[in-house]
């Protein structure tokens, strides 16, 4: 475009594009996989509700379920981090990451046998490991409780599903590569190591002392930094401008932003060290890098913020668009109390609180799982070739979700940071300062029900779309590539 | 697909950046430390644990203690843990070398309970040491011992078991309300009982050499003789 | 909200896919038309990043604790310390440890309060011993001190063990820390004495280097 026009270039729309046939064949192909995917991520959203909300409320009321030693806090709570995590995290940003792979590299899966062996291994994985908390076999390492007979199961299982979205990306034939591929091919990469390394070192051949805390923070921090939220972000680029036909705003610093937020992101991790039986030194430069973390925060907002801009009238029509934007706020909330909680004074009145709890949650759930739900709103129908079931189950989904998460995190930041003033107080009683933080955890556990009502609306209009749509066409290799020329021609 | 290659390049050295840079480095540096040898007493710390403690350290995993129980003392002046004015949680700064000889480090991320680093060296709040029989009665039912306490309890850690001849010397002494029928006694089971060695075991109160590089602020002019230490 | 929105969530009506790239991968090399507002953006994210390194760089050197891997406060500077003759401790850090030492073992019989137990463990707090000659009072906590003893008028009889680094010892405490708790007692609950330095505890360890037993009070008559 040597000639710049006055305004930025508009995106063409997919009905008059000469490539929407071979849309609707990449989709078809990714129909099993991405089923499969979705449909066990939700199942395993569901057990964590149910384990999260026995969990909160054992925090409130210590008593509850006490007598037996499967269901006492301590094995309830890892069992429903790593089931949420393992099952439904990582499932649901394998499905996504696949269908955003194979339709941006405009690459038709060839055959999911080996794709559908994986999902299968990993949900075994999983299984066991949850199961393997619960009957008191958990390694106690925060986010890694899954024991170390399954965690070599999860590794073979994802290198099975991984190796095939690479095979996609080289199959397919778009010649640029989008912000949004960077991100999952970047993820899909750094997630065995980060992984494997994690394994190795704490589990399989623990290092010595505090060096496993070093790597347990850069492992939790790059979960979430390197896996969670760049295929978020890979998805927001790429549902943004789609569904408002319109560039992204200031893409042009959205390599910038990528490469500064993995560079410094991968290191800032340590901020929870922080004052911690670690070197000094290594306290020091978690801090600043979590400070750096504040420039790819504002170039993220220019680009997402700046995209939706003018353009907030699409929300109240495209409920992927509503679940997105929900998720660039808590982007941007996320960030800046990762910041804020590396700054000493602030650090030591937030340590050890249930304000890093609302932060995981934020993260996680604010975050991560309200892109994945406007991502699969997209996605599922599409691959199945039907329209949604139901409507309201969709709009109670989303309006339990966000008030859900809002008043989830809300409740435990305000509760954490009452809880760290009164621990700050060596005049106040131990007791005393886990019994101000009671009414916040009731109304945290009321923010779970509401959260898992609409989980369920969710995963009933899953299921029963799913029950809708008719049974795939059998069809061959031969036979798709042939459509698939016949449309290009 | 032409830039892929240094796409990949790019993000495998990213991370290479900060593994060398964080897990790496440390691992060199301090991954390598060894027990300190004290002349004066003749024995290396840390203190490697007895049998039963490091059994009690394994159901203290299994169990999930490090959900709501922290394990690290902060410097003073960060947070109540130590110094004046304090909940008297340690003497000094937790140091790496403490963790030297733990196979799992637990330093845990909530104090929903408080830390547990130096149970064994300091004292509840009635100004007594944690006995083991005050840790068995709280195991069993916190609420027994500290009126308003928020943990759960453990009695899956207990049996009850008729008395035969003499009671046991590890029966607890319950009161009324929870003592167990007539001709019973509860009794605490072998996981408790390594349990509570493992508790009785928590504490860093050896001085190592490098427990010594706390920051002091500079001394005010008017005492002159404070001086003399800093040349 | 019904069939209509159902229709939303499925209609083809977004972007199409190789658009999104293509437009895209011109803008990435092209920055935006400049209209008013626009040249600020590069300029004010420059300037930002700038801050930022520069800041955090401050920060990182500040706190960086020398990069030892021994430090564990931020705000410890080794360099600074071992200028200062970091082996010396001022006198409040040697009262604190002797402070320190005495709580943990001495306060068992003499008490923290310093007043003893009447009729065994004699007192500390105001007593001729501990503001008296230090050679008594050295050899005192060495070797042991056996059978009666006659403090302000009253008498002990009590049987105080052995600390040095001395035959039948048990508990071998240095030099440096027999002086410092000496010096914490002698200045503690209105005592008023001077500090007693670690070479002269070496001093009369090396005179007293026959000495295997504890002391009785007689024998340490000629040190009154």
């Amino acid at each position: 475009m040597a000639t710049v026009s006055s305004h930025t270039p508009e995106l063409t729309s997919e009905s008059s594009s000469s490539h929407s046939a071979e849309a609707s064949l990449i989709d078809a192909s990714l129909r099993t996989p991405v089923m499969v995917l979705t449909g066990s991520a939700l199942v395993w959203l569901l057990i964590a509700s149910v384990l999260g909300i026995v969990s909160a409320w054992q925090l409130h009321t210590p008593s509850f379920l006490d007598s037996c030693e499967f269901v006492t806090h301590g094995r309830i709570q890892p069992a429903q981090s790593n089931a949420f995590i393992y099952g439904w995290g990582i499932n649901a940003a394998l499905a996504v990451s696949l269908w955003l792979m194979a339709r941006l590299s405009r690459g038709v899966l060839p055959g999911s046998g080996v794709l559908l062996l994986g999902a299968v291994f990993w949900n075994l994985g999983v299984t066991v490991g949850v199961a393997g908390i619960i009957l008191g076999f958990s390694t106690s390492i925060e986010w890694l409780e899954i024991p170390g007979f399954a965690s070599p199961l999860l590794l073979v299982a994802y290198a099975l599903i991984a190796s095939w979205a690479l095979v996609v990306f080289r199959a397919g034939r778009s010649q640029e590569i989008y912000a949004s591929q960077w991100y999952l091919f970047a993820a899909l990469f750094w997630f065995p190591w980060i992984y494997s390394i994690a394994q190795v070192m704490l589990v399989f051949s623990p290092v010595r002392g505090t060096v496993q805390s070093v790597v347990h923070a850069w492992f939790s921090s790059n979960l979430f930094l390197l896996w969670f939220a760049s295929i978020a972000l890979a998805a927001i680029y790429y549902f943004l401008p789609k569904l408002l036909l319109k560039p992204v705003s200031n893409y042009y610093l959205a390599s910038l932003s990528f490469w500064w937020l993995v560079i410094f992101g991968s290191w800032s991790g340590i901020s929870r060290l922080i004052g911690g039986p670690v070197p000094a030194w290594v306290q020091t430069v978690g801090a600043a890098a979590s400070f750096m973390l504040v420039v790819p925060l504002v170039i993220l907002a220019m680009n997402f913020y700046g995209t939706l801009s003018g353009r907030w009238s699409a929300l109240k029509e495209s409920v992927t668009l509503r679940f997105i934007a929900v998720g660039i706020l808590a982007l941007t909330l996320v960030l800046v109390a990762s910041v804020l909680t590396s700054i000493h004074g602030i650090a030591a009145l937030t340590q050890f609180t249930f304000v890093t709890t609302a932060q995981a949650q934020l993260g996680l759930y604010g975050f991560f799982s309200m892109v994945v739900f406007g991502a699969l709103y997209y996605i599922v129908p599409r691959v199945l070739a039907t329209s949604w079931a139901s409507a309201p189950l969709a709009s109670l989904h989303f309006w339990a979700s966000a008030l859900g998460v809002t008043l989830l995190v809300g409740s435990l930041a305000v509760g954490g940071l009452t809880q760290g003033k009164l621990l700050a107080d060596a005049s106040v009683a131990f007791t005393d300062v886990t019994n101000a933080t009671l009414p916040y955890l009731f109304s945290a556990v009321v923010a779970l029900v509401v959260l898992a009502i609409g989980q369920l609306a969710f995963a009933l209009n899953f299921f029963w779309t799913l029950s809708r749509a008719s049974a795939p066409a059998v069809r061959s290799v031969r036979v798709l590539l042939a459509a698939q020329s016949e449309a290009t021609r | 697909m032409n830039r892929a290659p240094i796409i990949f390049l790019g993000v495998f050295c990213a991370l290479a950046f900060s593994f060398v840079g964080l897990v790496l480095t440390n691992q060199l540096t301090y991954g390598a430390f060894t027990t300190h040898v004290d002349e004066d007493e003749g024995k290396a710390f840390p203190l490697q644990s007895p049998g039963l403690a490091a059994q009690g350290k394994l159901v203290y995993q299994d169990l999930g203690c490090v959900s709501c129980h922290s394990q690290q003392v902060r410097r003073e002046g960060f947070g109540s843990d130590i110094g004046e004015h304090s909940r008297g949680w340690g003497e000094r700064q937790s140091v790496a070398r403490d963790y030297l000889r733990e196979e799992r480090v637990l330093l845990g991320s909530l104090r929903v309970g408080p830390d547990l680093r130096n149970l064994a060296a300091r004292k509840n709040a009635d100004g007594a040491e944690f006995t083991a029989d005050w840790l068995y009665r709280y195991l069993y039912d916190p609420k027994l011992v500290v009126a308003d306490s928020s943990m759960p309890r453990y009695a899956f850690l207990f049996k009850k078991q008729q008395v035969v001849g003499q009671p046991s010397a590890k029966a607890l002494k319950l009161p009324e309300t929870h003592a167990p029928a007539a001709g019973f006694e509860v009794v605490p089971t072998a996981r408790a009982e390594a349990l509570v060695a493992y508790l009785q075991s928590l504490k860093d109160t050896y001085a190592y050499p490098e427990t010594k590089n706390v920051y002091t602020p500079p001394a005010p002019k008017k005492t002159e003789e404070k001086k003399e230490g800093h040349k | 909200m019904s069939a209509d929105q159902n229709k939303n969530l499925t209609a083809e009506r977004g972007a199409s896919d190789e658009s999104i790239q293509k437009v895209h991968a011109k803008l990435i090399s092209e920055k935006p038309e400049p209209t008013e507002g626009f040249k600020k953006t590069p300029l004010f994210l420059l300037g930002f990043v700038s801050t930022m390194i520069f800041v955090t760089s401050i920060y990182v050197v500040h706190y960086r604790a020398g990069f030892s891997p021994m430090v564990y406060d931020e705000r410890f500077d080794p360099k600074a310390a071992t200028a200062g003759g970091s082996k010396e401790l001022t006198p409040e850090q040697v009262i604190a440890a002797g402070k320190k030492s005495y709580l943990q073992v001495c306060a068992t019989c003499h008490q923290a309060t310093g007043t003893g137990v009447a009729g065994t463990y004699p007192p500390l707090a105001a007593s001729e011993w501990v503001v008296g000659n230090e050679e008594r009072l050295i050899r005192v906590l060495l070797h042991g001190l056996n059978g009666p003893v006659e403090v302000e008028g009253k008498t002990y009889s009590g049987a105080m063990p052995a600390f040095g680094k001395v035959t039948g010892g048990g508990y071998n405490w240095n030099e440096e820390k027999i002086s410092q708790v000496l010096t914490y007692i002698r200045q503690e609950w209105g005592n008023k004495a001077v500090p007693i330095a670690k070479d002269k505890v070496t001093e009369v360890l090396n005179t007293e280097k026959a000495r295997a037993k504890p002391w009785t009070s007689g024998e340490l008559d000629p040190f009154k």
